[in-house]
């Protein structure tokens, strides 16, 4: 097979880099990267002629020759991180700077016991006398991670394993604020490539609320590969926020891949705003009876942007249910796709799977992709899916109109509410408002109608 | 107060209205009556500028032109349109429409907006009068809402704007009798010697409780004859046939 100039220039630099990563003298982690590279190498970069990517065009992406990002000192700039975190939330917080751990950026005092958040570069790093369970911990996952590759940028991820949070939460243990992971892009360079892997153990019965954000400090065109994988045991349950809002010009390839046991619930809120190309994928596999889990996400993109949303629900078990509703707004020449698959195991008896996609047009020139997939190996099963792709209803407009607003008003005021059906879902305040401000942003041509109301 | 001189309408090579002449002066209130299809509702789109495909004739309100403006222009110059087949609009509620439509009058009249609890005491006193529940103000707009609801919810909406010349289409159509008096009865509250308004329906009843000062019925994108409200009964009497028989008679 050939492979594309930019496959076989990021191979090139994760071998030229290997030695300078985090663990590189300790032998496991380095035939992990080698291994995770050399699949890399066979398999190249996603194309279009992949069904996966069937709507998403990577070649952008060639134009630009992204370096790993190096890691330096904690905060070498500066930051301020007053300005970036969560406003009006009280979390435990962990910061990545351009894909490497800030401890002078973070706040994890206090943390219960039972509960770690720890650098994956650090405990890469530190085995010798270090936490040997965690060490393995992390090296298990990096190497199902590479094994399991779906496609080049989650082996490139393994081959290029830097930093990321490992987040380990005992049996029974409810967290008590909620966690947030910030990655920020500093706006010193260009074509930086920040690629992190995070890993997240629920033991059986834990509770807890994570919040991760992108964000860029500039208009720079960096990369970004994160991948989260969750393992919940028997009755966990994880609440997952995520906004994306990186800089429009940047790439950003993201994913959530979690597998659940017995009457474990995850449910996670996808919200992508920023980057130039942004591919979100959420894998879930529901091993256990019982099992719940909830995906919702908005998705808005304006300009060039394309946005792309790829989802896989596996019922694996008896008894599990899922809900799955994912809405987005495309204007200019924005383009969206979104992939739904639902996959029943044979024996999944009573699955209960609910899909919905519904995307908004504001301009003749946006475009949506919409393609459900089902497939179901059980009889006794319940299973739906809808998708819709359409306009503002103009005689709504009109109606608004009709009562003394502005066309503009009127069809601001219905774009909002199109976005507000994902938006008040979020439970946690603090991202509720900031979700819906950063929509409203985003979404504002005139602000005048909700000054008004 | 409105003065429509020679109106046609033409919606694809056809005349939905052929010359409609109609004054309604400060105060009064005016019934249009026909059978489907007569244009009634197209005569209510083009007053509030839904329908624009005008051939001729004018349509001069308080001294304007309202075919010169836009919707949400004829809106705050005082004009509103009680929908016959109100819209729907999930994820609006309905107290962040009134809200915003009272506020945008407002502005354009250069008053300040009313604060949030001015406006909830206001809105909650139209709400009694219209025996309206509190959890309609928190309900999408007209989602839902059963045919009384969502006209009971456009007088509402009116009420709340005090238009000078409101236009109901088909108010009436799908309410029962007690609904109807409400209706009515918030209709009535608006009344003053500087309102008018233009009933527009197929049936005498809401002029039983909304009396009417002159009385039009509408054949054929004509008004074939006008009256007082004493043309209702007859024609609740005798029906459109009798008036376009008797028309055609007269012709003749």
């Amino acid at each position: 097979m050939k492979v594309s100039p930019l496959a076989n220039y990021f191979a090139e630099q994760g071998r030229r880099l290997a030695h300078t990563l985090p663990g590189s003298s300790i032998d496991s982690v380095a035939q992990l990267r080698t291994n995770a590279l050399a699949r890399f190498a066979l398999t190249g970069l996603p194309r279009m002629t992949d069904e996966q990517w069937r709507y998403t065009n990577i070649r952008p992406l060639e134009r630009h020759q992204f370096e790993l990002s190096q890691s330096s000192s904690s905060n070498p700039n500066g930051v301020d991180i007053s300005e970036w975190r969560l406003s009006n939330a009280d979390t435990y917080r962990a910061v990545f700077l351009n894909g490497w751990f800030s401890s002078e950026l973070s706040d994890l005092v206090n943390l219960p016991d039972t509960v770690s958040i720890l650098s994956l570069a650090e405990i890469l790093e530190s085995t010798e006398n270090g936490d040997t369970h965690t060490f393995e911990f992390a090296l298990q996952e990096l190497q199902s991670m590479s094994s399991n590759a779906e496609h080049g940028f989650t082996a490139l991820g393994a081959g290029f394993t830097a930093d990321g949070a490992v987040v380990q939460l005992g049996s029974g243990v409810t967290l008590d604020k909620p966690l947030e992971i910030l990655f920020l892009s500093q706006d010193d360079a260009d074509t930086r490539f920040c690629n992190v892997n995070n890993f997240i153990h629920a033991g059986k019965g834990a509770r807890f609320q994570l919040i991760e954000r992108y964000l860029s400090l500039g208009n720079t065109n960096h990369l970004t590969n994160s991948s989260f994988m969750f393992n919940l045991e028997a009755d966990a349950q994880v609440d997952h926020y995520r906004i994306q809002n990186e800089s429009e010009s940047a790439f950003h390839i993201g994913s959530a891949k979690t597998r659940q046991k017995d009457s474990s619930r995850y449910r996670i809120f996808s919200i992508s705003l920023g980057a130039l190309l942004n591919r979100h994928e959420v894998i879930q596999s529901l091993d256990g009876e019982n099992a719940h889990c909830e995906l919702k996400g908005l998705y808005i993109g304006k300009g060039n942007q394309h946005i792309d949303n790829y989802t896989t629900i596996a019922h694996e078990s008896a008894d599990a249910t899922s809900e799955e509703f994912y809405k987005g707004v495309l204007d200019d020449r924005a383009r969206s796709v979104f992939h739904g698959r639902i996959k029943v195991a044979p024996g999944a008896q009573h699955t209960d799977a609910q899909q919905q996609n519904r995307n908004l047009l504001l301009s003749r020139n946006a475009e949506a992709d919409t393609k459900p997939q089902l497939e179901i190996y059980a009889d006794d099963v319940k299973c739906s899916h809808g998708a819709t792709i359409g306009q503002l209803d103009e005689s709504a407009v009109f109606y608004l109109r009709s009562r003394g607003l502005t066309e503009q008003q009127a069809r601001t005021m219905l774009t909002d509410a199109f976005a507000a059906e994902i938006v008040n879902d979020i439970e946690l305040e603090a991202v509720r408002t900031e979700v819906s401000n950063l929509v409203q942003q985003k979404l504002s041509s005139d602000n005048s109608i909700r000054e008004a109301a | 107060m409105l003065s429509i001189v020679d109106l046609n309408v033409q919606i694809e090579d056809k005349n939905i209205l052929d010359g409609i002449s109609l004054e309604v002066a400060a105060g009064e209130v005016h019934a249009v009556m026909g059978p489907n299809g007569s244009g009634k509702s197209t005569l209510a789109n083009v007053i509030t500028g839904k329908v624009e495909e005008v051939a001729r004739g004018s349509v001069i309100f308080n001294g304007m032109d309202l075919l010169d403006l836009d919707p949400e222009e004829r809106a705050r110059e005082g004009i509103f349109l009680a929908f016959q087949h109100p819209i729907e609009i999930p994820g609006v509620n309905n107290i962040y429409l009134i809200k915003a439509a009272v506020n945008a009058m407002r502005k354009h009249r250069g008053e300040p907006e009313l604060d949030a609890i001015d406006f909830l005491k206001v809105v909650r006193d139209k709400m009694k009068l219209l025996e309206i529940n509190e959890s309609f103000l928190y309900r999408s707009v007209n989602e839902g809402f059963s045919g009384g609801e969502k006209k009971r919810n456009e007088i509402l909406q009116m009420m709340m704007l005090e238009p000078k010349l409101a236009v109901m289409d088909e108010t009436d159509s799908g309410l029962d009798i007690d609904a109807l008096k409400i209706v009515s009865k918030g209709v009535n509250s608006l009344a003053d010697a500087g309102r008018s308004s233009i009933i527009i329906t197929h049936f005498p009843r809401i002029l039983e409780y909304i009396v009417p000062d002159h009385v039009h019925v509408l054949v054929g994108g004509r008004i074939v004859r006008s009256g007082d409200k004493n043309l209702a009964h007859e024609l609740e009497k005798y029906g459109y046939t009798w008036v376009v028989e008797d028309t055609a008679a007269a012709v003749a």
